[in-house]
């Protein structure tokens, strides 16, 4: 066998007085270095044009994920536009509290905005006026406005949901996505048949070809699901889980039901809720999760604690919901009895944090980290809606 | 040469300026690149490191000779009499002192870490650089890394208008 001795180094690791790190993957494994807040790869790049070409490459920000883990949990949007309180909510301290004026609305409120969604870089948002859906990304302010499916166009459709999600994000890449900005993406929306509420019907945009697939549907026996309505009239709805390539929607309404969507495979099923949710008395509110270790998880807030379950297996292999953890806010929050008239209501969870978003309108609003348990309070007073969590690493045009 | 002492297989290692190293085989194959070369079966005579200089060759068989998992030849305990856990805090406080070196060793550190492959050395050497420079201001570390600005004055200052809220 040939002997292969090393490749000779590159010039710069000859002799000299101070190696200026001119290697760029010696400076790039440097780099990787940098902590995963935002204001840190933004300094890093102001150093010099080379080490802002080096950081922006989408190379460089997919190593950057992957040592890193998960993506910084910026700020949060609501659901529903409320005037009287910026679109934008930073959740960081100093110096990576990203201005409000940095992510202003991307539609106009007389379109009505709802944000279905954001995963990946990217906002689903939903414009009621004329039934139009708009994919925001905030970073760089690219804005994709995409046309329901035919199908899912008129009132004898009922929209229930829609998701987006970065396009390799269900391929073998895994979690590694997030700093994929002007990357391709994927929209999946969900909707059923007004006269035939059983059968529902999943169809996947993809900006890489610009069209909708074709539509997928299939015939559940599930409770029904009320209220049902139409793309101009959605407003209730629970953000969607991305768990591996399933995406997971929670319908709620007279009997609640968890919809999966397998991208891979391309099939529908339902998943029953946890027996024991109901329990928990009829205030609570609950959505689907990742769960920590992978799979499927569900977390219920009540009064002024926390619940949560993952989805396993008995000793048959048959699957079930099993209880996990409980997590008492009051405790944490420092809430005491003068608050007990705001009962706390679960309003978001972001997937790459591990974090819900919790609060009730007399006692403010809190993201709530699950590893390790910690807490931020974005909000003192705000009337209540879903929040969308924006997780990335980058929030400028670097 | 490849010789035996006391039951270990010895490897030579010649740094550029004509020295030469006896190490450990276990020790020397902690670099990626050693190693391949001895799985390769490259190894029966002298391996020459090019590029990388006694003085810092030396430093990285130190590193290697604390890093390698079983009783290295300064004597660390066996990983079988002492916890983990106290072990894992012994070699950072190694570590720690061991890269209490000057800026110009440090990056001679980091080349022969990243072209011999060893990763716990890459680490160490590229984390402290970053540590160095994280609370420095854009000037310093400009100045510690001898990198040259290459930004107009004004393209620099736009930048900072737009994002003064990340150099508060």
């Amino acid at each position: 066998m040939a002997c292969r001795r090393p490749t000779p180094p590159s010039p710069s690791l000859a002799p000299a007085p101070v190696p200026p790190l001119e290697d760029d993957d010696l400076l790039e494994e440097i780099l990787l270095r940098l902590p995963p807040q935002p204001s840190s790869l933004l300094r890093a790049s102001l150093v010099s044009k080379r080490w802002r070409g080096l950081v922006k490459l989408r190379r460089f920000l997919r190593l950057f994920r992957a040592r890193h883990g998960s993506l910084p949990l910026l700020a949060v949007f609501p659901g529903e536009v409320d005037m009287s309180h910026p679109f934008f909510t930073p959740s960081l301290d100093p110096p990576d509290r990203v201005p409000t004026a940095r992510f202003p609305m991307p539609l106009a409120p007389l379109a009505f905005p709802l944000v279905l969604d954001c995963r990946h870089s990217h906002a689903l948002v939903l414009n009621r006026r004329v039934s139009q859906l708009l994919v925001w990304d905030p970073v760089t302010v690219d804005k994709h406005p995409v046309d329901l499916p035919p199908a899912f166009k008129g009132r004898q459709v009922m929209l229930h949901n829609g998701s987006v999600l970065c396009a390799g994000a269900a391929a073998a890449e895994g979690r590694l996505h997030g700093s994929c900005n002007s990357s391709p993406f994927k929209v999946v929306l969900l909707a059923s048949g007004r006269t035939h509420e059983r059968s529902f019907s999943v169809c996947v945009y993809s900006s890489q070809t610009g069209a909708w697939g074709d539509v997928i549907s299939a015939e559940f026996q599930p409770a029904a699901m009320e209220p049902l309505y139409t793309a101009s009239e959605l407003y209730m709805y629970v953000p969607s889980t991305l768990v591996g390539s399933s995406i997971y929607w929670l319908l709620r309404g007279n009997g609640d039901t968890i919809v999966e969507f397998d991208m891979d495979s391309r099939t529908l099923a339902v998943i029953e809720m946890p027996p024991d949710l109901y329990d928990h008395g009829i205030s609570s509110s609950f959505m689907t999760m990742p769960a920590q270790d992978g799979g499927l998880g569900l977390i219920l807030v009540n009064d002024f604690y926390a619940k949560l379950w993952k989805r396993g297996a008995d000793c048959n292999g048959v699957a079930i919901w099993v209880p996990g953890i409980t997590i008492q806010l009051d405790k944490l929050l420092s809430l005491n009895a003068e608050h007990n008239r705001g009962l706390l209501s679960l309003l978001g969870f972001a997937e790459d944090s591990n974090a819900f978003v919790v609060g009730a309108s007399r006692i403010g609003i809190f993201v709530v980290y699950l590893n390790p348990l910690r807490f931020k309070k974005i909000y003192e007073r705000r009337d209540l809606c879903i929040f969308h969590p924006f997780e990335s690493f980058c929030v400028a045009g670097i | 040469m490849a010789t035996r002492e006391a039951g270990k297989k010895m490897i030579m290692l010649k740094s550029p300026d004509g020295m030469e190293f006896e190490v450990e085989e276990a020790v020397a194959m902690e670099s990626q690149t050693i190693r391949k070369m001895i799985e390769d079966d490259c190894a029966d005579t002298a391996i020459l490191i090019p590029n990388i200089n006694s003085k810092i060759l030396s430093r990285v068989i130190e590193y290697c000779n604390k890093h390698v998992p079983t009783t290295g030849a300064t004597g660390a305990a066996a990983s079988d009499t002492v916890a983990p856990a106290a072990l894992a805090e012994d070699l950072k406080i190694w570590d720690a002192e061991f890269i209490k070196v000057n800026r110009a060793t440090r990056f001679d550190l980091i080349q022969a870490a990243s072209y011999l492959n060893i990763k716990g050395l890459l680490d160490l050497t590229s984390q402290t650089t970053i540590d160095t420079i994280s609370d420095n201001s854009l000037e310093e570390i400009r100045s510690f890394l001898s990198t040259k600005n290459d930004y107009l004055p004004e393209e620099e200052q736009t930048i900072r208008r737009e994002n003064q809220w990340a150099f508060q």
